[in-house]
Protein backbone atom coordinates (compact mmCIF):
# COMPACT_ATOMS: atom_id res chain seq x y z
CA UNK A 1 0.00 0.00 0.00
CA UNK A 2 1.20 3.28 -0.85
CA UNK A 3 2.24 5.76 1.44
CA UNK A 4 -0.28 8.03 2.99
CA UNK A 5 -1.06 11.47 5.24
CA UNK A 6 -3.69 12.44 6.96
CA UNK A 7 -5.21 16.25 6.86
CA UNK A 8 -7.88 17.22 8.93
CA UNK A 9 -9.13 20.47 7.45
CA UNK A 10 -12.21 22.84 9.58
CA UNK A 11 -14.66 23.22 7.02
CA UNK A 12 -17.48 25.57 7.12
CA UNK A 13 -20.41 25.93 5.21
CA UNK A 14 -22.67 28.51 5.44
CA UNK A 15 -25.76 27.20 3.92
CA UNK A 16 -26.01 24.00 6.22
CA UNK A 17 -26.66 23.59 9.98
CA UNK A 18 -29.71 21.95 12.36
CA UNK A 19 -30.63 25.09 13.69
CA UNK A 20 -29.60 27.00 10.92
CA UNK A 21 -27.01 29.00 13.30
CA UNK A 22 -23.89 29.85 11.59
CA UNK A 23 -23.24 32.37 14.24
CA UNK A 24 -23.30 29.53 16.89
CA UNK A 25 -20.68 28.13 14.54
CA UNK A 26 -23.27 25.18 13.68
CA UNK A 27 -21.09 23.76 10.90
CA UNK A 28 -17.71 24.49 11.69
CA UNK A 29 -16.14 21.03 11.69
CA UNK A 30 -13.33 19.21 11.23
CA UNK A 31 -13.25 16.68 8.11
CA UNK A 32 -9.96 14.15 8.26
CA UNK A 33 -8.86 13.01 4.30
CA UNK A 34 -6.59 10.37 3.82
CA UNK A 35 -4.68 10.74 1.01
CA UNK A 36 -1.19 9.77 -0.98
CA UNK A 37 1.80 10.96 0.32
CA UNK A 38 3.87 12.29 -2.28
CA UNK A 39 7.22 14.00 -0.85
CA UNK A 40 7.54 16.92 -3.18
CA UNK A 41 3.94 17.88 -2.52
CA UNK A 42 3.43 21.20 -1.21
CA UNK A 43 0.28 21.54 1.42
CA UNK A 44 -1.73 23.38 -1.56
CA UNK A 45 -0.58 20.49 -3.79
CA UNK A 46 -2.47 18.10 -1.20
CA UNK A 47 -5.87 20.32 -1.35
CA UNK A 48 -5.75 20.47 -4.94
CA UNK A 49 -5.10 16.64 -4.94
CA UNK A 50 -8.43 16.43 -2.66
CA UNK A 51 -10.53 18.94 -4.95
CA UNK A 52 -9.74 17.12 -7.77
CA UNK A 53 -10.37 13.37 -6.84
CA UNK A 54 -11.95 13.27 -3.13
CA UNK A 55 -14.75 16.40 -2.12
CA UNK A 56 -15.50 18.96 -4.82
CA UNK A 57 -16.72 21.07 -2.56
CA UNK A 58 -13.88 22.28 -0.44
CA UNK A 59 -13.31 25.89 -0.96
CA UNK A 60 -9.82 27.76 -0.55
CA UNK A 61 -7.93 30.58 -2.09
CA UNK A 62 -4.59 29.94 -4.01
CA UNK A 63 -3.05 31.47 -7.39
CA UNK A 64 0.55 31.99 -7.75
CA UNK A 65 2.22 29.00 -5.56
CA UNK A 66 4.94 31.02 -5.61
CA UNK A 67 4.47 32.34 -2.42
CA UNK A 68 4.00 35.70 -4.33
CA UNK A 69 0.39 36.73 -4.32
CA UNK A 70 -0.38 35.91 -0.61
CA UNK A 71 -3.12 34.07 -1.36
CA UNK A 72 -2.99 31.20 0.22
CA UNK A 73 -2.44 31.83 3.78
CA UNK A 74 -3.94 29.09 6.50
CA UNK A 75 -3.26 27.98 9.93
CA UNK A 76 -1.42 25.10 9.83
CA UNK A 77 -1.19 22.39 12.71
CA UNK A 78 -2.10 25.88 14.90
CA UNK A 79 0.36 28.54 12.74
CA UNK A 80 -0.16 30.80 10.12
CA UNK A 81 1.79 29.52 7.04
CA UNK A 82 1.46 30.17 3.14
CA UNK A 83 0.46 26.77 1.89
CA UNK A 84 2.00 27.03 -1.43
CA UNK A 85 5.98 26.54 0.60
CA UNK A 86 5.35 24.29 3.12
CA UNK A 87 5.37 20.92 2.13
CA UNK A 88 4.13 17.47 3.54
CA UNK A 89 7.55 16.41 4.28
CA UNK A 90 7.85 18.56 7.31
CA UNK A 91 5.05 16.54 8.93
CA UNK A 92 5.04 13.34 7.42
CA UNK A 93 4.10 10.39 8.96
CA UNK A 94 2.44 13.04 11.13
CA UNK A 95 -0.99 14.59 10.91
CA UNK A 96 -1.90 18.00 9.61
CA UNK A 97 -4.97 20.28 10.83
CA UNK A 98 -5.86 23.14 8.36
CA UNK A 99 -7.97 25.70 9.66
CA UNK A 100 -9.00 29.30 8.28
CA UNK A 101 -6.82 32.17 9.01
CA UNK A 102 -7.03 32.96 12.21
CA UNK A 103 -8.95 35.95 13.61
CA UNK A 104 -10.90 37.00 10.57
CA UNK A 105 -14.87 35.80 9.79
CA UNK A 106 -14.89 32.60 7.46
CA UNK A 107 -17.05 32.74 4.37
CA UNK A 108 -16.62 28.97 3.73
CA UNK A 109 -14.36 26.37 4.24
CA UNK A 110 -10.83 27.70 4.46
CA UNK A 111 -11.76 31.02 2.65
CA UNK A 112 -12.20 34.26 4.98
CA UNK A 113 -12.99 37.46 4.75
CA UNK A 114 -10.33 39.98 4.66
CA UNK A 115 -12.70 43.54 3.87
CA UNK A 116 -11.27 44.38 6.95
CA UNK A 117 -8.29 44.40 6.39
CA UNK A 118 -8.25 46.02 2.83
CA UNK A 119 -10.22 48.48 4.58
CA UNK A 120 -7.25 49.42 6.87
CA UNK A 121 -4.82 49.05 3.91
CA UNK A 122 -7.05 51.80 2.58
CA UNK A 123 -7.02 53.97 5.44
CA UNK A 124 -3.03 54.04 5.49
CA UNK A 125 -2.57 55.33 1.57
CA UNK A 126 -0.34 52.46 0.93
CA UNK A 127 1.37 54.49 -2.34
CA UNK A 128 3.57 57.68 -2.49
CA UNK A 129 2.22 60.80 -1.91
CA UNK A 130 4.06 63.99 -3.39
CA UNK A 131 1.72 66.75 -1.62
CA UNK A 132 4.12 69.99 -2.20
CA UNK A 133 5.02 69.33 -5.52
CA UNK A 134 6.67 72.62 -6.93
CA UNK A 135 5.40 74.63 -10.21
CA UNK A 136 8.51 74.07 -11.80
CA UNK A 137 9.29 69.97 -10.46
CA UNK A 138 10.00 67.86 -14.19
CA UNK A 139 7.85 65.20 -13.48
CA UNK A 140 8.67 63.41 -16.80
CA UNK A 141 12.24 62.41 -15.07
CA UNK A 142 12.80 59.68 -12.17
CA UNK A 143 12.95 60.51 -8.51
CA UNK A 144 16.26 59.41 -7.90
CA UNK A 145 17.26 57.67 -4.66
CA UNK A 146 20.65 56.41 -2.92
CA UNK A 147 21.10 52.91 -1.95
CA UNK A 148 21.13 54.46 1.61
CA UNK A 149 17.90 55.81 0.65
CA UNK A 150 16.24 52.85 -0.67
CA UNK A 151 17.61 50.94 2.24
CA UNK A 152 15.67 52.57 4.50
CA UNK A 153 12.35 51.00 3.65
CA UNK A 154 13.60 47.99 1.42
CA UNK A 155 12.55 45.44 4.24
CA UNK A 156 9.05 46.43 4.50
CA UNK A 157 8.35 46.90 0.64
CA UNK A 158 8.12 43.17 0.67
CA UNK A 159 4.98 43.30 2.11
CA UNK A 160 2.85 40.58 0.19
CA UNK A 161 -0.63 41.48 1.96
CA UNK A 162 -0.87 37.91 2.84
CA UNK A 163 -2.33 38.73 6.66
CA UNK A 164 -0.50 36.22 7.80
CA UNK A 165 0.84 38.19 10.67
CA UNK A 166 -2.91 39.26 11.44
CA UNK A 167 -3.76 35.68 11.91
CA UNK A 168 -1.24 35.59 14.69
CA UNK A 169 -1.48 38.70 16.19
CA UNK A 170 -3.34 38.36 19.25
CA UNK A 171 -4.28 42.14 19.61
CA UNK A 172 -5.95 42.31 16.45
CA UNK A 173 -8.27 39.18 17.44
CA UNK A 174 -9.09 40.50 20.65
CA UNK A 175 -9.50 44.26 19.64
CA UNK A 176 -10.97 43.98 15.66
CA UNK A 177 -10.30 48.23 15.48
CA UNK A 178 -6.72 47.32 15.91
CA UNK A 179 -4.91 48.73 12.40
CA UNK A 180 -3.15 45.50 12.10
CA UNK A 181 1.12 44.62 11.64
CA UNK A 182 1.05 44.75 7.96
CA UNK A 183 -0.86 48.33 7.44
CA UNK A 184 1.50 49.79 9.99
CA UNK A 185 4.30 48.08 7.94
CA UNK A 186 3.13 49.77 4.95
CA UNK A 187 3.20 52.87 6.80
CA UNK A 188 6.67 52.64 7.62
CA UNK A 189 7.53 51.56 4.34
CA UNK A 190 5.99 54.89 2.96
CA UNK A 191 6.78 57.26 5.49
CA UNK A 192 10.51 55.95 5.30
CA UNK A 193 10.49 56.20 1.33
CA UNK A 194 12.60 59.86 0.55
CA UNK A 195 10.29 60.35 -2.17
CA UNK A 196 6.97 60.50 -0.23
CA UNK A 197 5.25 63.27 1.39
CA UNK A 198 2.41 61.68 3.04
CA UNK A 199 3.77 60.83 6.86
CA UNK A 200 1.05 63.99 8.00
CA UNK A 201 -1.95 62.23 6.22
CA UNK A 202 -1.31 59.15 7.28
CA UNK A 203 -0.11 60.64 11.12
CA UNK A 204 -3.98 60.79 12.16
CA UNK A 205 -4.04 56.94 11.62
CA UNK A 206 -1.07 55.13 12.76
CA UNK A 207 -0.21 57.36 16.05
CA UNK A 208 -3.20 56.37 17.71
CA UNK A 209 -5.34 54.63 20.08
CA UNK A 210 -6.09 52.05 17.64
CA UNK A 211 -3.17 52.39 15.52
CA UNK A 212 0.48 51.66 17.17
CA UNK A 213 -0.66 51.94 20.45
CA UNK A 214 -2.85 49.00 20.29
CA UNK A 215 0.25 46.98 20.24
CA UNK A 216 1.30 44.97 23.11
CA UNK A 217 4.60 43.54 21.32
CA UNK A 218 4.15 39.85 21.31
CA UNK A 219 5.96 39.52 18.22
CA UNK A 220 4.56 36.69 16.46
CA UNK A 221 3.59 38.56 13.37
CA UNK A 222 7.23 38.97 12.82
CA UNK A 223 8.18 35.21 13.42
CA UNK A 224 5.52 34.03 11.10
CA UNK A 225 6.09 36.91 7.98
CA UNK A 226 6.84 34.78 5.14
CA UNK A 227 8.81 37.72 3.59
CA UNK A 228 10.82 38.92 6.99
CA UNK A 229 9.20 41.85 7.04
CA UNK A 230 9.45 42.68 10.57
CA UNK A 231 6.21 44.41 11.14
CA UNK A 232 7.06 44.34 15.00
CA UNK A 233 9.72 46.44 14.59
CA UNK A 234 8.43 48.52 11.97
CA UNK A 235 5.19 49.33 14.36
CA UNK A 236 7.68 50.11 18.07
CA UNK A 237 9.67 52.12 15.72
CA UNK A 238 6.56 54.42 14.62
CA UNK A 239 5.76 54.64 18.68
CA UNK A 240 9.25 56.08 18.54
CA UNK A 241 8.73 58.15 15.82
CA UNK A 242 5.25 59.21 17.26
CA UNK A 243 6.42 59.81 20.35
CA UNK A 244 9.63 62.16 19.24
CA UNK A 245 7.07 64.24 16.99
CA UNK A 246 4.91 64.60 20.04
CA UNK A 247 7.27 65.94 22.34
CA UNK A 248 8.49 68.49 20.24
CA UNK A 249 5.16 69.31 18.58
CA UNK A 250 4.10 69.93 22.87
CA UNK A 251 7.31 71.79 23.01
CA UNK A 252 6.64 74.14 20.72
CA UNK A 253 3.45 74.70 22.28
CA UNK A 254 1.02 72.60 20.55
CA UNK A 255 -1.60 70.45 22.19
CA UNK A 256 1.20 67.44 21.47
CA UNK A 257 -0.85 66.23 18.69
CA UNK B 1 -11.22 58.58 -4.82
CA UNK B 2 -12.76 55.41 -3.81
CA UNK B 3 -15.00 55.03 -0.84
CA UNK B 4 -14.12 52.33 1.79
CA UNK B 5 -15.59 49.52 1.81
CA UNK B 6 -16.93 47.46 4.59
CA UNK B 7 -17.13 44.42 5.84
CA UNK B 8 -20.82 42.79 3.96
CA UNK B 9 -22.81 42.19 7.41
CA UNK B 10 -22.61 38.42 8.58
CA UNK B 11 -26.66 38.10 8.28
CA UNK B 12 -26.08 38.45 4.32
CA UNK B 13 -22.68 36.54 4.11
CA UNK B 14 -23.64 34.31 6.62
CA UNK B 15 -19.80 35.13 7.83
CA UNK B 16 -18.15 32.62 11.29
CA UNK B 17 -16.35 34.18 13.77
CA UNK B 18 -14.77 31.85 15.79
CA UNK B 19 -14.59 32.70 19.84
CA UNK B 20 -11.82 33.24 21.61
CA UNK B 21 -11.21 31.56 24.74
CA UNK B 22 -9.58 33.37 27.73
CA UNK B 23 -6.73 30.63 27.55
CA UNK B 24 -5.81 31.72 23.93
CA UNK B 25 -2.14 32.94 25.70
CA UNK B 26 -1.64 29.20 27.24
CA UNK B 27 -1.55 27.77 23.48
CA UNK B 28 2.00 29.14 22.40
CA UNK B 29 5.32 29.48 23.73
CA UNK B 30 5.78 33.43 22.31
CA UNK B 31 2.22 34.12 24.22
CA UNK B 32 3.04 32.53 27.62
CA UNK B 33 6.18 34.45 27.81
CA UNK B 34 4.59 37.79 26.92
CA UNK B 35 2.23 36.79 29.22
CA UNK B 36 4.73 36.54 31.71
CA UNK B 37 6.35 39.58 30.68
CA UNK B 38 3.43 41.56 30.75
CA UNK B 39 2.28 40.28 34.85
CA UNK B 40 5.95 41.01 35.26
CA UNK B 41 5.50 44.58 35.14
CA UNK B 42 3.30 44.71 38.39
CA UNK B 43 6.65 43.08 39.97
CA UNK B 44 8.75 46.23 38.69
CA UNK B 45 5.73 48.82 39.88
CA UNK B 46 6.50 46.84 43.24
CA UNK B 47 9.93 47.02 43.44
CA UNK B 48 9.34 50.92 42.87
CA UNK B 49 6.83 51.11 45.66
CA UNK B 50 10.09 49.41 48.02
CA UNK B 51 12.21 52.23 46.72
CA UNK B 52 9.96 54.78 47.75
CA UNK B 53 9.16 53.20 51.20
CA UNK B 54 12.81 53.36 51.89
CA UNK B 55 13.23 56.40 50.64
CA UNK B 56 10.25 57.80 52.70
CA UNK B 57 12.27 55.83 55.63
CA UNK B 58 15.31 57.29 55.16
CA UNK B 59 13.89 60.88 55.20
CA UNK B 60 12.29 60.25 59.29
CA UNK B 61 15.64 59.82 59.77
CA UNK B 62 18.01 56.47 60.74
CA UNK B 63 16.05 54.87 63.72
CA UNK B 64 13.14 54.67 60.99
CA UNK B 65 15.77 53.28 58.21
CA UNK B 66 16.88 50.75 60.23
CA UNK B 67 14.19 49.02 61.43
CA UNK B 68 13.01 48.80 58.26
CA UNK B 69 16.20 47.26 57.24
CA UNK B 70 15.81 45.09 60.15
CA UNK B 71 12.33 44.14 58.74
CA UNK B 72 13.91 43.51 55.08
CA UNK B 73 15.81 40.83 56.43
CA UNK B 74 13.22 38.72 57.86
CA UNK B 75 12.59 35.02 55.81
CA UNK B 76 9.64 36.21 54.32
CA UNK B 77 10.58 39.48 52.82
CA UNK B 78 13.77 37.93 51.62
CA UNK B 79 11.31 35.22 49.73
CA UNK B 80 9.40 38.48 48.32
CA UNK B 81 12.42 40.31 46.97
CA UNK B 82 14.01 37.13 45.49
CA UNK B 83 10.55 36.51 43.51
CA UNK B 84 10.78 40.54 42.54
CA UNK B 85 14.03 40.07 41.66
CA UNK B 86 13.39 37.21 39.22
CA UNK B 87 10.61 38.94 37.76
CA UNK B 88 12.45 42.30 37.32
CA UNK B 89 15.02 40.56 36.08
CA UNK B 90 12.99 38.50 33.12
CA UNK B 91 11.50 41.82 32.51
CA UNK B 92 15.00 43.57 31.94
CA UNK B 93 15.53 40.71 29.69
CA UNK B 94 13.01 40.62 27.41
CA UNK B 95 12.86 44.79 27.24
CA UNK B 96 16.85 44.53 26.13
CA UNK B 97 16.02 42.09 23.48
CA UNK B 98 12.84 44.41 22.39
CA UNK B 99 14.94 47.25 22.55
CA UNK B 100 17.66 46.12 19.81
CA UNK B 101 14.40 45.14 17.37
CA UNK B 102 13.09 48.77 17.76
CA UNK B 103 16.76 50.41 17.42
CA UNK B 104 18.98 47.74 15.83
CA UNK B 105 19.30 48.85 12.38
CA UNK B 106 21.77 50.38 9.70
CA UNK B 107 25.34 49.86 11.61
CA UNK B 108 24.09 48.46 14.76
CA UNK B 109 22.53 45.37 14.00
CA UNK B 110 20.05 44.06 16.65
CA UNK B 111 22.09 41.80 18.65
CA UNK B 112 24.36 44.93 18.98
CA UNK B 113 21.96 47.82 20.03
CA UNK B 114 20.77 44.56 23.00
CA UNK B 115 24.36 43.62 23.93
CA UNK B 116 25.28 47.52 24.88
CA UNK B 117 22.09 47.22 27.24
CA UNK B 118 24.29 44.64 28.88
CA UNK B 119 27.11 46.95 29.40
CA UNK B 120 25.62 49.70 30.08
CA UNK B 121 23.54 47.74 32.90
CA UNK B 122 26.48 46.05 34.10
CA UNK B 123 28.57 48.92 34.17
CA UNK B 124 26.16 51.03 35.92
CA UNK B 125 25.58 48.47 38.59
CA UNK B 126 29.32 48.29 39.23
CA UNK B 127 29.58 52.57 39.31
CA UNK B 128 26.64 52.20 42.28
CA UNK B 129 28.29 49.44 43.74
CA UNK B 130 31.59 51.36 44.06
CA UNK B 131 29.53 54.52 44.99
CA UNK B 132 27.82 52.83 47.86
CA UNK B 133 30.28 50.70 49.28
Amino acid sequence: MADQIKLTIWRYNPDNGPDNRPDKGDEYRPQTFTIPYQKDWSILDALNHIKAEVDGSLSYRWSCRMAICGSCGMMVNGTPRLTCSTYLNEFHPNEITLEPLANFPIIKDLVVDLTDFMDKLRSVKPWIIRENKKDDEDTSSEYLQTPAQMESYYQQSLCINCTLCYAACPAYGLHSDFLGPAAIALTYRYNNDSRDQGREDRRKVVAAENGVWKCPVVGDCTEVCPKHVDPSAAIQRTKVNSAVSWFFSFLKGGKGE
Amino acid sequence: MNTPNTSPSPEVTRTYRRPIPNTWWLKQRSTILFMIREWSSVFVALYAICLLGQLWALSEGADRYNALLARSLSGGSLVLHLVIGAFVLYHMVTWFKISGRIFGSGPLSPGAVTAINYVVWIAASIGIFYWIF
